[in-house]
């Protein structure tokens, strides 16, 4: 149902979604799999530039409060994670998580949480300290409690995001890439015309999923003042020869203001320490300092005491879109059918349901999508050099196994070229790495990042110079 | 020499000046496999230097055997993997030697604040992008003195492109050679510009911040041990040997002191196996 209407150069599409972060491409590959067509314009050059690709990739069983649509729509999420991961090819872990108490009054606070999981129907249970130290070893052996989440797992959130846009230009999303929308005009039929430097679209609908600037997109549009801002957290990331000892996540227990310092193991092997909560007003301050990062080290030893400085082979910060209404899935108030779709910080763990019920509400409103029984559900799986066990299989698959190019973390050229070679390519050494993992490793890319610019400029047309090293910058001045 | 790697009593991983160095004093133990992940021996040393060509000769004519252009990748305390142009080999072998040479301090590990931004780069990664023999940048700050800090910089000026090293440079009189300006290290160092660095702040111990701009920030300080083989990575097998040194510098006497590393390891693991 694509309709090109060629004759004013505008593309129409039944729904334009703004926002090519987690929950943009999730929206989008669900309604990629309608009759309904939809295009995604994203402002940075590639998909998974935002939030989506600062955060600690935990998926969450519970994140709380009860009785909110979040926390629904996390309990539609999380029992089919293995599946969706198995069918997009998405690294995804349930190894539980352990919540610990370190005096009593932290152990009260563990009972109420217990209460509320126990309220959303998620499974918890409480644990003394020797089952503590049984389920996670290098846990505080000074636990007075901890609280078992089973369903608590965790996901490679940047090859999620890239798996779901994938998906949706594999059914027939057209994606824009360098398109931020810089204009709203809203058109006497209803629909919205927007403009972009990559040329203008019109849509019957408009999903916003601009993240921490869902407000400027609603101010655009002429809808409701979003009132939001930037919550910056850092993060230390620790070395796989520390963290593929961690079992579990190690989650402290939560104040009223803050969820706190976390010890997250992460599907590529390396542990996560954070976030840092720092309101901000610049959305673009992605600055990491080293007071906070020897601060949340510090809090991170309360739960695991034997992390050290020494282990943490990367810091870096991402901005949550903070808001007085953390989850939105609603249409706007005046402006019917701008869709907003933003979440503080529980996107990731959300993200398979809220791109069922976006479709729920925008065929509620009454847009046309039917069900394609011909649309793909599954991406061609790329196996990793890292987890395989069965080497020879993977050459015979592909002789470019065998070039191993990320030593630290075993990624090979076979994975690299798929990740510049996929429906949405990479094109910067920052989008292999979202991809593939390479450079992710403790030498942060010393020993291969000049192989990785050499193909990447390879597949993208550039030379050394002017190959990208990030979404936003190339390698040479 | 780019061989199938062969089972051995010891196999050395690197074939720079002190995996030669290594090398040669297994020799005297029991058969020697040395791996490289390029194709020619040297490492930083470079395969061309003269040095090179005569320990390459003479481990070789001893019975070394190389298997060059191939990369170890897992050990299981018994088997090295083994990725090559022909597969991945299992290589027997009790000894495992890592002579995998030095890489410079990530931001991580020099404490840098600040952004992300495009335009920082790590010496190695400099080193090979330069001699490509365009001209990356305009103004080029590089951080520290380790091995990488001269070759970037003379790299650098050659092709047009100014230089401030930021060092202690007290015992190296010789720096106005290669570099234009220098800089004393400072307790900070902050990278300001989001999509491209702009700029280094520095800030010195008693609080003092400058803001030096720049188009790129070369990462050449704080040398450390390279170690990438999955299941060698920590110095708790007796079997395993790291020799990694950050001194001396010279091929000649880094060869010498492997050497000299190798023969006591020997000794400790019971000799000639
Ligand atoms: C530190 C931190 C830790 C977190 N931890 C977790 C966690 O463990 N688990 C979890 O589930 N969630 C976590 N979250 C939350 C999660 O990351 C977010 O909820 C989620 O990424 C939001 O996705 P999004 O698609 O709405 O936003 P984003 O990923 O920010 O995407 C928004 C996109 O919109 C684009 N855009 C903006 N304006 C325009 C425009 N005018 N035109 C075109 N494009 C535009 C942006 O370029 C961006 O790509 C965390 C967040 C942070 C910051």
């Amino acid at each position: 149902m694509t309709q090109m209407n060629s004759s004013t150069g505008t593309d129409r599409f039944d729904v334009v979604v703004v926002g090519g972060g987690v929950l943009g491409t999730s929206v989008a590959a669900r309604l990629a799999a309608t009759s309904a067509s939809v295009c995604v314009l994203e402002a940075a050059s590639d998909v998974c530039e935002g939030a989506s690709k600062g955060n600690a990739g935990t998926a969450c069983s519970y994140y709380g409060p009860p009785g909110t649509l979040e926390t629904e729509l996390i309990n539609r999420s999380y029992p089919h994670w293995e599946e969706l991961c198995g069918r997009l090819g998405v690294a995804y872990r349930r190894g539980g998580a352990i919540m610990l108490a370190l005096d009593d009054a932290e152990a009260e606070t563990l009972g109420h949480t217990l209460a509320e999981l126990d309220e959303a129907g998620v499974r918890g249970e409480m644990k003394t300290p020797a089952e503590v130290a049984q389920l996670e070893p290098l846990a505080n052996m000074a636990t007075v409690a901890g609280l078992w989440m089973p369903d608590e797992g965790v996901i490679d959130p940047m090859a999620l995001t890239v798996a779901y846009a994938n998906l949706a230009v594999t059914n027939g999303a057209q994606l824009r890439l360098n398109a931020p929308v810089t204009t709203i005009r809203r058109l006497d039929d209803g629909s919205m015309e927007l403009a972009t430097p990559q040329g203008t679209v019109r849509g019957r609908y408009v999903v916003n999923a601009a993240g921490v600037r869902a407000g400027d997109v609603s101010e655009l549009a002429g809808g409701e003042p979003l009132r939001s801002w930037p919550r910056k957290g850092q993060y230390a990331v620790l070395d796989r020869r520390f963290a593929e000892q961690l079992q579990r996540t190690v989650f402290c227990t939560h104040s009223p203001t803050t969820k706190g310092i976390n010890v997250v193991p992460t599907t590529h092997g390396s542990a996560l320490l954070g976030p840092t909560a720092q309101d901000l007003e610049d959305a673009g301050d992605t600055s990491t300092d080293r007071d906070q990062v020897e601060a949340l080290i510090e809090s991170a030893r309360r739960l695991v005491p034997s992390i050290t400085r020494d282990v943490v082979i990367k810091t870096f910060a991402a901005n949550r879109p903070a808001s007085e209404e953390p989850h939105r899935l609603r249409f706007d108030q005046t402006v019917a059918n701008l869709l907003h779709v933003t979440n503080r910080s529980a996107g990731v763990s959300v993200s398979p349901a809220a791109g069922a019920y976006a479709l729920d509400l925008l065929r509620d409103a009454g847009l046309d999508a039917e069900d394609r029984p011909d649309a793909v559900r599954a991406l061609p799986s790329t196996p990793r050099l890292r987890t395989a066990t069965d080497l020879n299989t993977l050459f015979a698959q592909d002789p470019l196994y065998a070039q191993v190019v990320c030593a630290c973390e075993s990624v090979s050229a076979a994975e690299i070229n798929r990740a510049l070679t996929s429906p949405v390519p990479a094109c910067s050494l920052d989008g292999v790495r979202k991809r593939t993992g390479a450079m992710y490793g403790r030498c942060q890319g010393s020993l291969c990042a000049a192989g990785i610019s050499f193909l990447t400029a390879l597949h993208t047309n550039t030379g050394p110079r002017d190959v990208k090293q990030t979404a936003h910058g190339t390698v040479g001045q | 020499m780019t061989a199938r790697a062969a089972d051995a009593a010891y196999v050395v991983v690197g074939a720079g000046p002190s995996g030669l160095g290594c090398a040669s004093e297994l020799l005297h133990a029991g058969p020697v496999t040395v791996i490289d992940r390029i194709p020619v021996t040297g490492g930083t040393a470079g395969w061309e230097n003269p040095l090179i060509k005569d320990l390459t000769r003479d481990v070789v004519s001893r019975g070394a055997h190389f298997a060059l252009g191939q990369t170890a990748v897992r050990y299981d305390g018994a088997t090295l993997t083994v990725a090559s142009p022909t597969g991945f080999q299992p290589v027997a072998t009790r000894h495992l030697v890592f002579a995998g040479g030095l890489r410079p301090g990530t931001p991580a590990d020099l404490h840098i604040d600040g952004y992300r931004p495009a335009g920082v780069v790590p010496a190695t990664v400099a080193e090979h992008l330069l001699r490509t023999g365009v001209q990356l940048w305009t103004h080029a700050v590089i951080l520290g003195n380790g091995p990488w800090a001269r070759p970037v910089a003379e790299l650098c000026r050659k092709l047009g492109t100014r230089v401030t090293v930021v060092a202690d440079l007290a015992d190296v009189p010789d720096w106005s050679q290669w570099a234009d300006k220098r800089i004393d290290a400072t307790a900070r160092v902050r990278v300001a510009g989001r999509d491209r660095i702009s700029g280094v702040e520095l800030t010195t111990a008693d609080g003092t911040t400058s803001l030096t701009s720049c188009d790129a920030l070369v990462l050449a300080a704080d040398p450390r041990p390279n170690r990438n083989v999955v299941g060698a990575l920590t110095e708790d097998d007796p079997n395993v040997l790291f020799h990694q040194p950050t001194q001396p510098t010279s091929p000649r006497l880094r060869y010498d002191a492997a050497a000299r590393a190798t023969r006591s390891w020997l000794q400790t693991i019971g000799g000639p196996s």
